[in-house]
């Protein structure tokens, strides 16, 4: 009876690991701006852009894996982790312990879209666009181009050296980035935004979290809040097209001495106005809780809009 | 203290129809009938004028249009079709900016809502985050009661509702996967 049950430990830890060790590697000579498609439900993956026009992938599969799907014609390549059909794909916390680890190889020119539900992404140099979604992990994006568009909703996202329109979206996570250009765009619900960018054209949302933002050379700039606090240094931009807007978070800009804009700053219900770039003060409403400031600097050729309803607003220079 | 301006914002801002919580023509039909009945029985005792033959012609001539009109348009409550009972079609388009706004965006919620069959375990606080945009969204509405059609306000009230849109369609789309 002993021996049965030692024999049925061992074959069950032995089927175990040999379950968890499934291994791939796999690899195909692609076209420069093949267009690849990668689904991996839980895990790590890692995925690098390499001049040398192939698609490989190397590693092994998530534990409850049944195999997968590789396929590649006419410029459009598949690799897919095939999973069982389950509705919740375990904990946030396992995932350190869980899922795949893969190492993908594609090319420069790449098209690539990855989708995810528990995994954590790692993706560099891809100079066609990229396309990646995941719902609890993190995403880690470097040297992308064209159109960026990353998304989680519990993980963090970072954005490292991109150029192109760019767009980073969670719900929860937090969200940074340095070193972008072009076009950014990023929204979070919860989290916090962190960026420091050179993109000529600049959109923040976000509700509950605060934004510190960076930029160089902005010349369009949409910042909106709830409750979150938002803060924005604008270097090189002298006429600048700036909307900000808040429910009952705080907003504070801070430009050049030399910037050239008109100004206009609202606070509805109960907000303040702190102009520290000019000698003018907001003006409260005769009648009801309103307060405004309109002002103009050099030749007026930008424009500033601040909007609040019970939020502060503030404006400083350098 | 309100000032005046304000107290007109706010009774410009009520609705100009209350309808009533329940069928009140139950009850009120009796009582029209006893009024109709004592109007009569005052009519008959009154000696005047309006008793006259010329006016006689003309109470036939009214009681007539007033059988027809009834003729044509009563029918017992359980045969009418649902499209006589059914309220005329809202158009927003005639509304203030801020109305059409909600209008338009609290339809496309409960639509989404309607559309909603699970939802997942990442989105649980879904609730609590549209509760908070609902909040913020209260705010501005009551900023526009001071400022009405203040265009940043509008253009604010509509980016929460986009916002809120938007989150509810992931919360949407969570539970189709």
């Amino acid at each position: 009876m002993k021996q049965q049950l030692i024999l049925g430990l061992a074959l069950s830890v032995f089927s175990q690991s040999l379950w968890a060790a499934e291994s791939v590697n796999e690899n195909l000579q692609v076209a420069n701006n093949e267009k690849i498609y990668i689904e991996n439900m839980r895990g790590e993956v890692d995925i690098i852009a390499t001049n040398e026009g192939r698609f490989k992938v190397s590693g092994t599969l998530d534990e409850k894996a049944d195999g997968y799907d590789l396929s590649s014609k006419n410029g459009f390549t598949s690799f897919k982790v095939k999973m069982p059909s389950l509705r919740n794909y375990g904990n946030w916390d396992d995932q350190e312990k869980e899922g795949s680890r893969l190492k993908i190889e594609v090319p420069l020119g790449a098209e690539l879209e990855f989708q995810g539900v528990n995994a954590s992404v790692k993706v560099s140099g891809v100079q066609g666009s990229t396309k990646v979604t995941t719902v609890n992990g993190s995403v880690y994006a470097e040297k992308l181009q064209k159109f960026i568009q990353l998304e989680t909703v519990n993980g963090e996202i970072t954005s490292v050296n991109n150029n192109g329109r760019i767009n980073l979206n969670t719900v929860n996570g937090e969200i940074e980035d340095s070193g972008s250009v072009g076009r950014l765009s990023i929204d979070a619900v919860n989290g916090s935004i962190d960026t420091k960018s050179s993109a000529s054209e600049v959109s923040v949302s976000v509700v509950n979290g605060e934004a510190d933002l960076e930029l160089t050379n902005v010349q369009q700039l949409n910042l909106s809040s709830v409750n979150g606090s938002l803060e924005a240094e604008l270097k090189g931009s002298l006429t600048p097209r700036v909307e900000v807007s808040t429910v009952s978070g705080n907003a504070k800009l801070k430009l050049e001495k030399a910037v050239s804009a008109k100004f206009n700053l609202v606070a509805n219900a109960g907000g303040t106005i702190r102009n520290e770039l000019t000698s003018q003060t907001a003006e409260k409403a005769k009648y009801g809780p309103r307060r405004s400031l309109e002002f103009s600097t050099g030749s007026g050729e930008g424009s500033v809009e601040l909007n609040t309803v019970s939020g502060s607003l503030k404006l400083e220079t350098y | 203290m309100k000032t005046e301006q304000e107290l007109d914002a706010l009774i410009a801002g009520l609705s100009s129809e209350l309808k009533p919580s329940r069928d009140l023509w139950p009850e009120l039909e009796p009582r029209l009938a006893e009024s109709a009945a004592a109007e009569t029985k005052v009519i008959a005792i009154k000696t005047n004028k309006w008793l006259s033959v010329p006016f006689a012609s003309a109470y036939v001539a009214s009681a007539a249009s007033v059988l027809l009109a009834v003729t044509l348009f009563w029918q017992p409550a359980d045969l009418q079709p649902v499209a006589v009972t059914a309220p005329l079609a809202f158009n927003p388009q005639l509304l203030d900016a801020e109305t059409a706004i909600v209008y338009s965006f609290e339809q496309a919620k409960a639509e989404q809502l309607a559309s909603m069959k699970t939802v997942d375990p990442v989105y649980a606080d879904w609730q609590q985050q549209m509760a908070q945009w609902q909040q913020a969204i209260g705010q501005v509405q009551l900023a526009l009661k001071y400022n009405p059609n203040e265009a940043l306000l509008l253009k604010q009230l509509r980016q929460l509702y986009s916002q809120q849109q938007n989150y509810l369609q992931k919360v949407v789309q969570s539970g189709l996967v």
